[in-house]
Formats: structure tokens, sequence, C-alpha cells
């Protein structure tokens, strides 16, 4: 009788349950790759890796924002007209970049002050962090850098140019990003293949007329480089494209991803500093190419990393994931 | 009360040669009734759960004592606010205490043992860098099993102490053959895989003395130990193309990876039971955790034997690993019972607890990104005895029920490198403990 009621007990007491893992598999990651190019599917509506392309012209140099899983790209679009090569700023939307690609490409800013010597290249959009601010969206023309005003971030009104020159004679400034903390905006450019940067006050970016009846002061930027090739590059620094990112610490990483040339293979870079500290270099490229002009941003629980490359004998917009 | 013991022993002895493989317990306590008063029990544990905190309070009992219960832990940690994949620890938990008389001497065999029911055990060999919660990611994972031997040195005065089983990993994959080195296609190579848990214990033991008729004291100590996963990889082999002398012959490649999945610190705990009023107990415990011998990980080692051609190739030496840098700790661990209602025929408890642990790991700065916090535990549970279940059981009953949470505040990283591919991170959350426990003594 008592081992009976011993048994039962026993029995009573066990129950079985099965695993309940839990399904999040959320890893911190600062957000900077590595990165691996999207693989070929032929199930989908895009020429993997490749997001966006324009028949008879090339793209280049993407600038891209993310509001949730939605994406905005502003990016150089150069095609041959009868005057001759001209290159413009377009702007593309995509609601799922991975599987369907950029929509098609509508005209933001074109090439026609005469310092722009007819190319708008390495546009760079720094979105308005409250209401009532404007959209700013930086270019590289004619080597030196301009910028442009928007209240809805689709029609954009050049501030008379260009604001930033390079201060010695003859030097261009080749490429050009732009990042905002606080009420500074960092304006990061090449010169001399090399890294820059330089900060301004956004409300003095913000504050002048629309239209502009008298020109900015123009800068006369470059007094230190903030590096000037990769530990695995053979090359200079071909294009830069920043991020401020605010850590889950609180505190400011710049973030710097750059294109330079392994052999004949041109890769993505990444440099990174804390707020004000000298900037760190990766050791290794973050991106293999062929890849040029990259731009990074977090894109849902990845970052997204996207890249100019050839395709079918013009420039094209590439996608690469990561951490 | 002879045969109870012999019987016991014969149960104790079909324990032992089961396997086990680490410590649940020490994340989540064992049994309802310690757990539920915050885990001070060393100078207070009687059950089945004295294998755990005191092995000396086995011999406190003049019964066969069984006890089986289940529980549940849900760990909800987050990192950078975001919820991170920590599995729950779930299975059965059972004991016994089994006391006899040999001449003058009382003595007490007991055994407890914890089995998850997702998963008798799960090895994990994450990269250096990988972020995980040390505490929490694979600790719990594992089946415990404790077996300990307790005497009555004088009255009122007890010893005890035992081993813990636990289980180190090593596997080795051997691959032998031709390397194909025209066409990967003409490689031929048999593989062996060899798997294998190998037995490793470490020693507890107790002290517990009735210094008042109102106030016990007590002592334990539990020894450390690292569970290392130990893989290794080696090819060997010619090679060449088939049907033709190789190019190399009788070359090969190894490889060895030497982690560690688990450790344990050594731990001291001094604690007192007080039954400060006639219904009213309370326990206090004070337990020192030598973190600071948290191992270095891991060790890579690589060899590579192509005869003619191994200056061709360097090796890149060991890398080092930064010490982990942890700490000792002091934990304070407080709890109460209060019986609320007593009658001839049944009895209930109603119990509460609070335990700090402040945490070993330091912030994280490098390379490694090891989440932990301060852990503040407050836990509640009661218990239904009854008495009187003559003649189905000469003894009592007792169900018992906690419920605990253990909350870790946010911890911010600070990485000093920029370009750390984790990045600055914090780190918190709750963990969730509930668990039933049905103590029979017969």
């Amino acid at each position: 009788m008592r081992a009976h009621f011993s048994l039962a007990l026993l029995l009573a007491a066990c129950g079985a349950t099965g695993d309940m893992a839990s399904p999040s598999t959320y890893v911190p990651s600062a957000g900077a790759g590595p990165f691996t190019k999207l693989a070929a599917d032929p199930s989908l509506s895009i020429n993997a890796p490749f997001v966006l392309r324009a028949p008879g012209a090339d793209l280049g140099e993407p600038s891209v924002i993310a509001n949730g899983s939605k994406l905005t790209l502003w990016v150089s679009v150069t095609r041959t007209t009868s005057s001759g090569m001209m290159s413009d700023i377009e702007r593309a939307t995509a609601d799922s970049a991975l599987t369907d690609g950029f929509g098609a490409l509508t005209p933001v800013l074109a090439a026609d002050q005469p310092w722009e010597m007819g190319a708008l290249r390495s546009p760079s959009i720094v979105a308005p962090s409250k209401s009532g601010e404007p959209w700013l969206l930086f270019y590289a023309a004619g080597g030196a850098i301009g910028y442009a005003r928007s209240t809805d971030g689709v029609t954009f009104t050049k501030v008379a140019g260009p604001q930033f020159i390079a201060r010695e004679s003859a030097v261009t400034l080749d490429a050009v990003s732009a990042t905002r903390v606080g009420e500074q905006v960092f304006v990061f450019y090449v010169k001399r293949a090399a890294a820059w940067r330089e900060a301004v006050q956004f409300a003095a970016l913000a504050a002048a007329e629309l239209p502009t009846s008298q020109e900015l002061p123009t800068l006369v930027v470059g007094n230190d480089a903030l590096f000037s090739t990769a530990p695995w590059a053979n090359s200079g620094i071909g294009h830069v494209s920043a991020r401020a990112v605010i850590t889950p610490a609180g505190r400011v990483r710049h973030d710097v991803f750059f294109d330079a040339e392994i052999g004949p293979v041109t890769s993505v870079g990444w440099a990174a500093a804390f707020e004000d500290s000298p900037f760190s270099i990766d050791a290794t490229p973050v991106l293999i190419g062929p890849a040029h002009a990259p731009t990074v941003v977090a894109y849902g629980d990845q970052s997204l990393c996207l890249y100019v490359d050839q395709l079918a004998g013009n420039a094209a917009i590439g996608a690469a994931t990561g951490p | 009360m002879k045969s109870l013991a012999l019987a016991s022993a014969f149960a104790f002895a079909l324990l032992l040669p089961g396997r086990a493989n680490a410590n649940p317990i020490d994340m989540f306590g064992f049994g309802a009734r310690a757990t539920a008063m915050g885990g001070a029990a060393t100078a207070d544990a009687e059950d089945s759960s004295a294998n755990y905190y005191n092995p000396a309070g086995l011999v406190h009992g003049d019964r066969l004592r069984i006890d089986i219960g289940y529980r549940w832990a849900q760990p909800e940690l987050q990192m950078n606010g975001q919820s991170v994949a920590v599995d729950a620890v779930h299975g059965f938990v059972a004991g016994l205490v089994a006391p006899g008389q040999l001449g003058p001497v009382r003595y007490a065999f007991g055994a407890a043992f914890a089995i998850p029911d997702a998963r008798l055990v799960r090895v994990r060999s994450l990269g250096f860098a990988t972020p995980r919660f040390p505490d929490y990611d694979n600790r719990g994972q594992r089946m415990y099993l404790a077996a300990n031997l307790a005497l009555q040195i004088v009255k009122g005065l007890t010893i005890g102490g035992g081993v813990t089983f636990l289980s180190r990993t090593q596997g080795e994959v051997d691959l032998k053959g031709l390397v194909g080195i025209s066409d990967p296609n003409d490689t031929q190579l048999a593989t062996k895989i060899d798997v294998g848990l190998f037995a490793i214990r470490y020693p507890q033991f107790g002290v517990r003395w009735d210094a008042l008729p109102w106030l016990t004291l007590g002592a334990s100590y539990r020894h450390s130990f690292t569970l290392d996963l130990d893989q290794k990889f080696r090819i060997d082999g010619d090679i060449g193309n088939p049907g033709v002398a190789p190019i190399i012959q009788g070359g090969f490649f190894a490889t060895e990876a030497i982690v560690h999945d688990l450790f344990q610190p050594k731990e001291a705990s001094m604690g007192f039971s007080a039954r400060l009023l006639r219904n009213l107990l309370v326990n206090f415990d004070a337990t020192y955790a030598v973190w600071s011998e948290y191992p270095t990980q891991p060790t890579l080692t690589i060899e590579l034997d192509i005869k003619s051609f191994n200056n061709l190739v360097h090796l890149p030496p060991p890398r080092s690993y930064p010490a982990p840098g942890f700490h000792d700790i002091l934990i304070a661990r407080l709890g109460g019972e209060w019986r609320a209602r007593e009658t001839d025929a049944t009895a209930i408890d109603v119990r509460a607890g609070y335990s700090y642990e402040p945490t070993p790991v330091p912030e994280q700065t490098g390379e490694s990104s090891l989440a932990d916090a301060d852990k503040h535990t407050f836990s509640l549970g009661g218990g239904l005895t009854f008495k009187q279940l003559s003649p189905i059981l000469a003894g009592s009953l007792s169900f018992d029920a906690h419920l605990s949470a253990t909350y870790l505040p946010t911890r911010v990283n600070h990485k000093l490198d920029p370009l750390d591919l984790t990045g600055d991170f914090t780190d918190g959350g709750t963990v969730w403990n509930f668990g039933l426990t049905m103590r029979t003594v017969f």
C-alpha cells in the first residue's frame, strides 16, 4: 500500500514539457559588416546582387536612408547626351530592396551652375532631426562641394556655391559625405586620395535664405587628413561615406566606409572613431570587391551596404548584407 | 530503519554509474523551500536540498525522505534593449535522504539530481568575441548529480561531504587517405569520428552546529571545476593523383581547440538559522565565490607537415587571449519562514527571501563581450504539510512552491576599440524561476 502510494505520488509529480527555446536571435553588433553580396536567386525579379540599374547610364556614389523596411536612395546618374557626358542626382525608393530592388529613378538636382562643370557627383543626404528643419543634400562638383536644401526631401533648391573648396589651389575635393551630430554637421570628403573632415554648424547651413540672393562664405578646408590608406590596400582612398552612430552606451561613433584597391580589385574598408578621437582603420576589408563607393545603413536586424559595380557595361548599384 | 537505510544505499549505488554534466543548481537553487527563502539554507537545510546547500544537514532527520519536484526558469535577458536568445531551463529535481545508525554513530546518505526535460546536456563552443551571458547561456543546460554522506560527531554537531559528478567533452575527427591535387574529386578519405564524455568530479563538504536551542550555525564548501570542450581534427595522407607516386607522402594537418565550456568557482558559505519566534525562522548566508580563477579562453594549436613544402607555408603562432579579469564576489542571502497556520493534521508556511550577488564580470572593454550584471533576487513561496497520513504514510507529506525574480539592472559596456565588431553594448534583464516540490517523509 505504501509503495503504491509512493509510486502514485511520483507519477503525479511527473509531467512532460517541451523545449521552448526563445525565438530571438539578436546578437549585438557594431553594424559594420563584414558584408556578403546578395546571392543570385532566379526566383527574384532583381539580378542579385544588383538592386538598381539604369540601362545606358552609369550609377555612382549612392546615399541611402532607411525608414523601417523602406529605403530612399540618392545616386549620381551619368548619361551621354548631345552635349556630352552629363551627371545629375536622382532619387529612387524601395519597399523591399533585397527582393524587388529599387523603383524608377526621378531627377533631383542637375548641374546648372558654371562651377559645377556639368556634373554633380557623390550625393549625401542629411535628414532633419525634427520637424521644421530642412533636408540637406551635399554633392561634389567641379572639384568642390556644394549643397541644396529641401523642406520635403523630394524637391531641393541649391544654395549658391561652391560651399567648400580646397585650401590648395588646383586641388580638388573628389567626394563628399555628411553626417549630423546634434547641432554639428560633419562633412567628410576626399582630397589627394585621403579622407578629411570639416565640422560646421547645422544652423549656418539651414539659415541661408532660399533662394539665395547672396552666397554663403565659402569654407576653405583641409588642415589634417583623417587617414590616407588602409593596411590592406595598395592605393589611396577613392570614396568616403560617413555615418554617425549613437552607440548603446550613448556616445557618438563616427564610421567612414571607403573604397581602396587591393591589386586590381577595389574593395570596401571601414574606419571609425569615438567622438573626437583619432580614426582607427580595420585591418581587413569589410566587403571584398569589386565594389566601389559604398554606403552603409542599418536595415532591419542587419546592416545593408550598397555599392557600385559593373553590370552589362554600365555601373549599377549592388547590395551586400552583414551584421 | 536498517532496511530502509540499506535500500537507500542500494538506490544510491544505482545512481552512481549515471553520468551527470554540471550544475544548474548553482543558478536556480535546489528545492522550492530553500529557493523561496533566498537560497539561505546553509544552516537550515535538512531535506534532500542539503545535498547541495550543506551535506551536514542530511543527518538531522531520522526517517527516509524522498523529494521530487519540477522547476522552470525563464531568462528574459536583453542586450542593447533587445531580447537575446537564452533558453529556458526546466526539468525535474529529486533527491533522497537515508538516515541510519551504526552503533553510536548516526549517519545519513544523500543523493540529489536535476534532469532537464528538454535535453540532458548541451555543449556549445562559441567564438571568443561572441556576445553572451556566461551565467545563463549554457550553464543550466545539463544534468546534475550529487552524492553525500553525513555523520553526527556529537549531539548538535554534524559534518557531511561528498562529490558532484560532471563530465568534460572530447571529440576527434580523423581523415585518412589520398588528397587529389589535380582534381578534388579524386580525393579518397576515410573518416573516423570519436566523441566522448569523460567524468570529472568535485568535492563538497560542510559542518553544522546547533549552537543554541534556537540558533544553528553552518558552513559549507564547494570546490571549483572547469568543463573543457576538447575538439581535434586531423587529416593524414598522401597528396597527389591516383595511380602515380604522390607528391607528398605521409603528410598531415592537425588542429586542436580547447575551449572552456563551463566554469564554477570555489564557493565557501557561512550562515545561521535562527528561530526568533515560535512561528518565525530567519536564515542568513554569506557566500564567497572565487571567480578570479575564471580561466583564460581558449587555445588553438595547428600542425602541418607537408614534407619538402613546409618552407612554403608559414603558420601563424597560436594567438593569445587576454585574461577575462573576473573578480571574487561576496553573495548575501536572507530568507524567512512564517508558520501561518498549524493544526495536528496540517501546517501552512509562508516564505520569502532576498539575495544580492554582485557580478564577477568586469565591464567589457576589449574583444570579449560577456554580459552580466549585479543580481537582485526576490523570492516568495509557501508550503502545505500533511502530518497525519497514517496508515498510508507514517511520516509527513509537504507540497512547496516558489516564485523568484532575479533582476539584473542595465549595465553599460564601453569598448576601447571603435572597430570592435560588437561595439558598445548594454545588458540586463530579469530571470524568472518557478518550482514545485513534493517532500515525503516516510
